[in-house]
């Protein structure tokens, strides 16, 4: 179905109101000219007979010079009378046909003007063959039926004078009666568009106006308005409020899930003006603070945390900061609080997650206080097995036969790694729980590395290696824990005799490297699998599960490593291929400006 | 000031099977008399009677623990010098560090080498004793 739309029929109506004007217009000033124009003709016509009688004149008068002067200009005086002919047929011509007394008048003329013209010709002829009588009364017949020509002259000139004044009244009152009518016309047609325009618009605006009054789904309403483009409308209208109302429905179903996620959580979700002001707060608060929610909003946010200013100082990107919390009844808490901020109208919000860590902190403490206890008194059977063990290979306490030696040797060697697993783990839970402390000094690298070498020189025996210092170990110092540095060394020496080839050397080497002093360990042992190469400094990984057994070791070492290094800022890697494998870590070498965090 | 020698190692260590050890390792293959007390309130008693050249202590005990009978000790102006040696499962940096800082000569981590223990104790020894020489 064809819809024509209401700007278009406005615009239809507006060229139809401007070309009925026109039309008017047209009519009544072609109307208004044509009776003009005969008006003219009409004076024209007049003047132009006023003409004839004084030509007449002179025409009569050259005639007698030639009658009695014989003047030879024969050919004009004949032009004379043809063109006072002509004039007379123009005139004829030009004369209103309903003039019918006026064409009659000027039709006598014309037979009057043949007469004359016979009469011409008979005195020329009579004057050329000598009879001048003749001639004298055919000139003198010629001058009586000129005054007959003056008179019908005359009175086709008043006759048409006569109609002249006619015409102009007629002129007169057509133009009055044709310029109220088009008045009329006009100002009717403006009238009937106006009217039509309002019609238009006053349709438009009830029908919206109804549409927002009634309900949705009454249809009977549409029948109202024939009009297409209404029709159309109203549908586009019904659309849209059905869709403002699904959209305002599932905007309260949202923000009802949502403030009831909100009011469900254990932790307190804030939202706060950038002078601190709460502007929302979730229901936890209550648990949390000992406040109900409503109790706090237009209150400041310190009235909860005191020291809320740290969260706009902070600079670090983690947006997770530790604060203590203020309870209602006065007591402290430690809490962490996620932070982020939106704008809103202009103005920044900021959103606050409060967790309380009260749990978590004990949690950890206990965790912390449950590994050093367990780790204590596994330690303390431990130092009896291992000592009584030790004790028991000691020539100078007992003799063992070869077998019970050997069987002691392995309890042995098995306490050993027991002890060195509960070292491990212990490390590991230092190192999770932040906890790993470092005594720095400024110390002489290399020396700690070859009393690490001689510490460590059992595995020589133990692996059937060698440790070798490549050339002489050069003075750098470096501002380290020095226990933590052998730790480490003594981890890459293990890991080096334990996957060196039997007889073979171990290398360590000291060199600067850039800024930093470089200690690497070199085994001719076979290269690391490509596909461990991703995990080996991550926790529990070992190349094969079944070294843990050959070799030993929990698969923590490279981890608690790297974990060392990198809070001296330093850096741990190692480079395998086929002939070697190269563990290196990297220290600053300290410099008398260096300040250590 | 010729060194003065080792001799006499009073003990304090309420586990009987690290007393053993621990008696084995000092007295049968480091040739030191040596007084065995369960406690560190034994300890202090038989610290008159006995007056050993050196305390060796387990820091948990009972009662009067190792901290304690270091204190006790340092207090009496008669052993204020008396070297007390702590051993300890308790391994973190901070422990250790805090044991030094209470006037201890070395803290011996658990589990220790009964076979090398006694030279452990001989070198602190020496280098007590080296120390008292170059501060005279």
């Amino acid at each position: 179905m064809k819809r024509s739309s209401i700007k278009k029929k406005f615009i239809t109506t507006f060229l139809l109101i401007a070309i009925l004007i026109f039309i008017v217009y047209s009519v009544t000033f072609y109307i208004f000219k044509q009776t003009l124009s005969e008006y003219e003709q009409l004076i024209k016509n007049a003047d132009i007979a006023n003409r004839i009688p004084s030509m007449y004149t002179v025409l009569i008068d050259d005639f007698k010079n030639y009658l009695v002067e014989s003047n030879k200009e024969y050919e004009k005086f004949q032009n004379s009378i043809t063109k006072i002919e002509e004039l007379v047929s123009y005139i004829k011509n030009n004369t209103s046909s309903y003039h019918n007394n006026s064409i009659a008048q000027l039709e006598g003329i014309s037979n009057q003007l043949k007469i004359i013209k016979i009469k011409t010709n008979n005195a020329i002829k009579y004057r050329r063959e000598g009879n001048l009588e003749k001639a004298n009364k055919e000139f003198y017949e010629l001058s009586d039926l000129s005054d007959f020509l003056r008179e019908n002259i005359s009175q086709y000139i008043s006759k048409e004078l006569s109609y002249s004044v006619e015409s102009r009244e007629q002129i007169h009152k057509k133009s009055i009666i044709l310029g109220l009518l088009s008045t009329f016309l006009i100002f009717f047609i403006t009238i009937l568009g106006l009217l039509y325009g309002i019609r238009l618009s006053q349709m438009t605006v009830n029908a919206i106006l109804q549409i927002s009054n009634r309900d949705i789904l009454d249809e009977d309403i549409k029948k109202e308005y024939k009009e297409e483009e209404l029709v159309h409308l109203n549908n586009q209208f019904v659309k849209l409020q059905k869709n403002i109302k699904e959209s305002i429905k599932q905007l309260y179903e949202s923000e009802n899930r949502i403030s009831s996620i909100l009011n469900g959580m254990y932790d307190c979700v804030l939202t706060i003006s950038e002078n601190k002001i709460i502007l929302s707060c979730n229901y936890a608060v209550e648990n949390v603070f000992g406040y109900k929610s409503t109790e706090l909003i237009g209150k400041n946010i310190e009235i909860l945390i005191p020291d809320i200013n740290k969260i706009f100082t902070n600079n670090s990107a983690d947006k997770h900061i530790e604060f203590s919390g203020l309870r209602r009844d006065s007591s402290n808490f430690p809490l962490e609080i996620g932070f982020s901020k939106i704008e809103q109208n202009n103005e920044e919000i900021f959103i606050l997650v409060i967790h309380d860590i009260t749990q978590h902190k004990e949690v950890e403490r206990m965790k912390s206080e449950f590994v050093s206890i367990v780790s204590h008194e596994l330690r303390t059977p431990l130092t009896a097995i291992k000592g009584s063990l030790e004790l028991m290979m000691c020539k100078d306490i007992t003799e063992l036969s070869e077998t019970a030696y050997n069987l002691t040797n392995i309890s042995y060697e098995s306490c050993v790694r027991l002890i060195s697993i509960i070292n491990d783990i212990l490390d590991i839970e230092k190192i999770s729980a932040g906890k790993m402390n470092f005594n720095y000094e400024v110390l002489e690298l290399s020396s700690i590395i070859k009393n690490t070498i001689i510490e460590n020189s059992s595995l020589e025996k133990q692996y059937n290696i060698k440790f070798m210092i490549n050339g002489n170990l050069p003075e750098f110092k470096v501002n380290v824990d020095k226990n933590r540095i052998i730790q480490v060394l003594t981890n890459l020496l293990s890991n080096a005799a334990k996957y060196s080839p039997t007889d073979n050397n171990v290398e360590i080497t000291l060199f600067k490297h850039n800024d930093y002093i470089r200690t690497s360990v070199k085994n001719y042992g076979p290269p690391i699998d490509e596909d461990f190469k991703q995990q080996i400094f991550q926790k529990f990984t070992q190349a094969d599960s079944s070294v843990t057994r050959k070799k030993g070791g929990t698969g923590l070492g490279l981890s608690i490593c790297k974990n060392i290094i990198d809070c001296m800022n330093g850096n741990i890697s190692f480079e395998s291929n086929e002939k070697e494998t190269v563990f290196y870590f990297d220290i600053p070498e300290y410099k008398q400006c260096y300040i250590k965090n | 000031m010729l060194h003065k020698e080792l001799k006499k190692i009073l003990l304090a260590e309420d586990d009987p099977d690290l007393k053993i050890i621990i008696e084995l390792a000092l007295k049968t293959l480091g040739n030191y008399e040596l007084k065995i007390c369960s406690s560190g309130k034994e300890a202090l008693e038989a610290l008159n009677e006995f007056d050993p050249d050196l305390i060796l202590t387990d820091v948990m005990m009972p009662c009067v623990d190792g901290p304690t009978l270091l204190k006790t000790v340092k207090n009496d102006p008669k052993y204020a010098n008396l070297p007390v040696i702590f051993m300890t499962a308790k391994v973190q940096y901070h422990e250790v560090e805090e044991y030094l800082k209470m006037g201890a000569l070395k803290v011996i981590v658990k589990p220790f080498s009964p076979v090398t223990l006694s030279s452990e104790i001989k070198q602190a020894w020496d280098d007590f004793q080296e120390g008292i020489i170059n501060n005279s």
